[in-house]
């Protein structure tokens, strides 16, 4: 039996559906440029496939050379967005905002704008988490930033249910630091012994059970995982397992 | 006919708390003067009756919006266009509300039950 106080949730494939996203988010790109910066939407859309890969590749590179010491967060989020949209405008062959923070301001203008598009939670996510706010103390832990986080939870209604947001922009550590849940149950004042970390990613898993915190598997697919206190196909599963579990 | 209109109520809290105690950033300042001509708006048109904030700097700190609107939906609209929220810099929460009780010189709408 534990006692558990705080329920840490990711937000991709835990709250929201992501697999609905891609398709959405394709569409959406050249929805969104095609007024500001030309080009027909067909054209945006090849743009980002052709480009995708690399930018990802580029992304991972920089986040393995992450230094949790001297790293910075929002560097990697400016280098993030000036590497996807310049890499599309190459492809293109359209010039784009003149300066690099223009262009990071736009691409992030589009990430938050597509993104805000594609929001498609799980069915029973949000009727769960509404119930589990009546009883325990909710956070995200989460690989978007706080803001972006927010933006999705207010749109399905959840944006005051929880207590914060985090993503790695409040902890300045990005998620795949084996830093970055000691950090937040610091910066949260949470007993890690009390708190359940929910995640579809194994590795983020073990970094929290590294950190002291109880686990949760999220996975369609998967009915049982080493080093985890539970596996679940939906959140909608989850206060089944926490009855159990305490 | 003039439209039946009900309360609601928003609260508002910061996405980052830790804004109260360090400078705001451009996005920041330009979201929030956006979010305070938004609500000083509808304050002006009559939809917006009171908002405000605690002055509490610590993770209690709040704010809250009560205003009326022609349905829940509506309200809902009227939330989620507060730039504060669209742009992700504060999470909100929408309540239906009624008003009590209030001093005098601020109108109060009818209980909902009475409009029908």
């Amino acid at each position: 039996m534990i006692e558990i106080r705080s329920l840490f949730f990711d937000y991709g494939n835990v709250i929201n559906d992501n697999s609905q996203l891609t398709p959405a988010y394709f569409r959406l790109i050249g929805e969104f440029f095609v007024p500001r910066l030309g080009g027909t939407r067909e054209a945006w859309e090849e743009a980002n496939r052709a480009t995708f890969r690399d930018v990802q590749e580029r992304r991972l590179a920089r986040l393995n050379a992450w230094d949790d010491a001297t790293g910075d967060l929002k560097r990697q989020e400016y280098l993030e967005h000036l590497d996807w949209l310049r890499s599309m405008l190459d492809v293109l062959s359209i010039a784009g905002p003149a300066s690099d923070d223009e262009c990071v301001a736009l691409a992030a203008e589009a990430n938050a704008w597509i993104m805000l598009q594609s929001q498609t939670p799980f069915p029973g996510a949000v009727a769960t988490i509404n119930d589990l706010a009546l009883s325990y103390g909710l956070y995200t832990a989460s690989e978007g930033l706080s803001t972006q986080l927010a933006r999705h939870l207010n749109a399905i209604g959840l944006g005051g249910k929880f207590e914060t947001l985090y993503g790695p922009d409040l902890v300045n550590t990005p998620k795949q630091s084996l830093l970055y849940y000691e950090r937040i149950f610091r910066h949260a004042r949470i007993d890690p012994t009390a708190a359940l970390v929910i995640d579809d990613s194994i590795e983020a898993l073990r970094n929290a059970k590294a950190a002291g915190a109880h686990t949760v598997f999220v996975s369609p697919a998967v009915a049982s995982a080493d080093g985890v206190d539970g596996v679940i196909r939906t959140v909608a599963e989850l206060p089944a397992l926490l009855r159990r579990l305490e | 006919m003039s439209e039946i209109m009900a309360t609601f109520i928003y609260r508002l809290q910061l996405t980052d708390f830790e804004m109260l105690h360090r400078d705001h950033t451009p996005f920041e300042v330009d979201v929030l003067d956006k979010h305070f001509a938004y609500l000083e708006r509808l304050a002006g048109e009559g939809v917006v009756l009171l908002a405000g904030r605690t002055l509490t700097t610590d993770k209690t700190t709040f704010g809250i919006v009560i205003f009326e609107a022609a349905s829940e939906a509506e309200a809902q609209r009227i939330m989620d266009n507060d730039p504060a929220v669209a742009n992700g810099v504060m999470r909100a929460e929408l309540f239906p509300f009624r008003i009590a009780l209030a001093r005098d010189g601020l109108e109060m709408p009818a209980p909902a039950e009475a409009q029908g």
